[in-house]
């Protein structure tokens, strides 16, 4: 929480995107922190202890989403994280969602509907 | 012909075949003839005891009779000794032709001896029994060598004569039968004429039998080799025919080369084969496939064209043949050849759309001319080695062109499916508003923009879902998937989209789980892609089914519709990528053409089977059967064919 507001990392490699996210989530009374790597997220994570977290599965590695995702519980994360995903990715890896502690998973591309209503109910 | 035959080596591999067991048909006619010769000195014996008898009894002729029966109760009994040295040679089976030739000559000499006591007791010279002498001459110079015939003949004039002679100085009694007896058949003159004759007719007899004997004896001897030639050719044959049945159905090029060198080995009869093919520059012979030859000898060094003369003139296209490589200067290792114990080496070259790209080689442990047709039998095998090697390089080419073509497919697809998704992403941000109110003409824009993208989404979702599937992707862990709950979940997906098109979905799944090894997103796939596709293209009113059976050894899934048909003139292609019936575009202007493509190429994964029953305007079934345990053909399938 930063001046009442839920703070939300987003990590994703497509500037585009993380634009377009942080309309949504901005116009929806939340602040937005952004990465565009892992190595940043991580980075940005320590800085600003966000009070969500939503990744991109794919990013400049097939599997630094989700490597991403391990080192969060290595730093002893407790806030909620989501994968973000495109249809597809399941063909070139198998990924175990229970495994990896994610709160959920969503799909791009984004609605922002699903978005907000799914975040409301995460940070009450 | 060849100039020499091919002689049976102690090096050659498999089983020598035995002296005694290869005879000349006349040589296998006079062991068959010697049995018979003493079936017949049965008779004869008994004739002789039953004819004097019967000239002395019934016919009073005035003959020694007892000694005459004697004379036959004689030859029973040393025909008695025959039968039984016969039997002796016929259990040791190791008898040969000479000995079978002595024991008739023996037989015949013995006969002769018994003739002339016979023919001295019934008038000597006069002896209506003295023309019985041609009988053994004919059998002697038929079974027997010309030599050991003609020594017969001399013996058997020898014994006449000397029967004639011994009578006329009276050191023997002269006993004719006296009621056959003609007195003009008496005196020197009838003596001399009559033995001139009996020598002539005996020496004629010999000739003339034994001459034409000779001829027939070189013709059967022509036609045993003829059969040895044939045999070897049809053997020549026969290998070149399995390896090129091997070639053609093999990719396996390291086994097909085997099989070759081992074949022209043992075929050829030689010590060892290899073969040798250009490496990368064309510089050095490197060896592919050995048969009989040393590790120590395989690796003694690179074998290099411009140093040793017989591989260079081979690789110009010609064979080349060595009497003795350990002298020869153009073999470039002569010592490690006389290591090995190689002495005569034939290398013929590989061809390949006329360039050498390797020799085939066969080295012999002794010092051996190639005929001609060994030569030719090599170069045969090695066209073959060629081709195995075209097809190999061939194959291998064509595996790379569609692993480099998937890999495209995948990396296209992907760079493609971001700016979309982030397109798609940023067009829902603007149809809600979060950038501030639209005007409905705006409205209308954004949401044309957003149907097109969700197409083209759709499209690259396909794209890259067949990509992956041809591709040797790593794939989620194969487990139990319940085909039952994926295709309930997949009706469910679909049940608000038909009843929007005022469509009755009717889904019947057993209650019991129906389990395959396999992946949810396969199963997912291809339940979903069938069912969508009949729910699109059925009009209002219409019926969708939903049918999911599981047998013992196969489960079946049909969709069912009553939906616009496939035509047959598109019946052929509806499984093609991209493809889509003129109807179906009709109905759907925007379908990607996949859908089909995606069903057809799981099934092939499962190795089940997929078919279509269509009749336009009424309706169409897709029956699909996946063998219930595909474990381990998919996992076959998954790494693809071996190379």
């Amino acid at each position: 929480m930063r001046n009442g507001k839920h703070v939300i990392l987003c990590i994703d490699d497509d500037p585009d995107f993380l634009d377009t996210i942080r309309l949504v989530l901005e116009t929806s009374g939340y602040l937005m922190e952004e990465a565009d790597s892992a190595e940043a997220g991580l980075r940005k994570y320590r800085e600003t202890r966000p009070d969500l977290i939503i990744v991109d599965l794919m990013m400049e590695e097939i599997d630094s989403g989700t490597n991403f995702v391990k080192e969060l519980r290595l730093l002893g994360n407790t806030a909620p994280v989501y994968l973000l995903s495109s249809a597809g990715d399941q063909f070139f890896m198998a990924i175990d969602y229970t495994q990896l502690g994610l709160a959920g998973v969503f799909q791009k591309p984004i609605q922002p509907d699903i978005l907000l209503s799914t975040l409301r109910e995460k940070l009450k | 012909m060849p100039e020499q035959p091919v002689e049976v080596e102690p090096t050659r591999p498999g089983p020598t075949p035995e002296a005694a067991a290869f005879r000349l048909p006349l040589e296998a006619e006079l062991v068959a003839r010697v049995a018979w010769l003493i079936l017949w000195r049965w008779v004869a014996g008994a004739a002789v005891i039953l004819l004097s008898l019967i000239a002395a009894q019934l016919f009073s002729l005035s003959i020694p009779w007892v000694k005459l029966c004697l004379i036959g109760v004689a030859i029973l009994a040393y025909n008695g000794l025959f039968t039984w040295r016969l039997a002796v040679l016929r259990r040791t089976g190791t008898a040969s032709v000479r000995t079978f030739s002595h024991f008739a000559a023996l037989q015949i000499v013995l006969d002769w001896l018994a003739l002339t006591l016979v023919v001295h007791y019934t008038g000597g010279i006069e002896s209506p029994a003295l023309p019985y002498f041609v009988f053994n001459a004919i059998v002697a110079s038929i079974l027997l060598p010309a030599r050991t015939a003609f020594l017969l003949a001399a013996f058997g004039v020898a014994l006449v004569a000397g029967l004639a002679w011994l009578e006329y100085g009276g050191s023997l009694p002269h006993l004719p039968i006296p009621e056959l007896s003609d007195p003009g058949r008496q005196g020197p003159v009838f003596l001399a004429t009559g033995l001139g004759f009996f020598v002539s007719a005996i020496l004629v007899t010999i000739y003339l039998t034994s001459s034409i004997t000779r001829q027939f004896v070189r013709r059967t001897r022509e036609l045993a080799e003829l059969k040895q030639h044939l045999e070897d050719a049809y053997q020549k044959m026969r290998t070149l025919y399995e390896t090129s049945r091997a070639v053609s159905s093999s990719l396996n090029l390291t086994q097909v080369l085997s099989t070759i060198v081992r074949q022209a080995t043992e075929v050829m009869g030689v010590k060892a084969s290899s073969i040798r093919l250009l490496d990368e520059e064309r510089r050095f012979l490197e060896v592919s496939a050995a048969y009989g030859l040393s590790e120590a000898y395989l690796t003694k060094g690179k074998v290099d064209p411009q140093r040793g003369e017989m591989d260079r003139l081979a690789l110009q296209g010609q064979p080349v043949a060595l009497l003795d490589a350990t002298v020869d200067p153009r073999f470039q290792y002569p010592e490690e050849a006389r290591k090995e114990g190689i002495r005569s080496v034939l290398s013929v070259p590989m061809l390949l759309l006329d360039q050498a790209i390797g020799v085939l080689r066969v080295y012999t442990s002794e010092i051996r001319r190639f005929t001609p047709e060994e030569t030719e039998y090599l170069m045969a095998l090695a066209s073959q080695g060629a081709a195995a090697i075209q097809n190999a390089r061939a194959y291998r080419r064509l595996q790379e062109l569609e692993e480099a073509k998937s890999r495209f497919v995948f990396a296209v697809t992907h760079e493609l499916k971001a700016p979309v998704a982030a397109l798609q992403s940023q067009l829902a941000v603007l149809q809600k508003g979060f950038a501030g109110a639209l005007t409905p003409r705006q409205q209308e824009l954004i949401d044309r923009a957003a149907r097109r993208l969700h197409r083209l989404q759709e499209l690259l979702r396909d794209l890259l879902a067949l990509g992956a599937l041809k591709d040797r992707l790593p794939l989620h862990k194969k487990t139990e998937v319940n085909l039952a709950e994926v295709a309930r979940r997949v009706g469910e997906s679909v049940q608000p989209e038909a009843e929007a098109r005022g469509l009755a979905l009717s889904l019947d799944l057993p209650e019991t789980p129906v389990l395959l090894l396999g992946t949810e997103e396969d199963m997912h796939r291809l339940v979903g892609n069938l069912l969508e596709n009949a729910v699109k293209y059925t009009p209002a009113g219409g019926k969708v089914s939903l049918t999911l059976r599981a047998g013992t050894s196969a489960i079946t899934l049909e969709v069912s519709d009553t939906g616009i048909g496939i035509p047959p003139e598109a019946m052929p292609h509806i499984f093609e990528e991209f493809y889509r019936g003129p109807n179906a575009k009709a109905v759907d202007k925007e379908g990607t053409g996949l859908g089909l493509s995606l069903v057809k190429r799981i099934v092939e994964l499962y190795q089940g089977q997929v078919r279509v029953d269509s009749q336009p305007g009424r309706g169409t079934t897709f029956s699909v059967s996946l063998p219930r345990d595909t474990g381990a053909g998919l996992e076959s399938l998954r790494q693809g064919p071996t190379p």
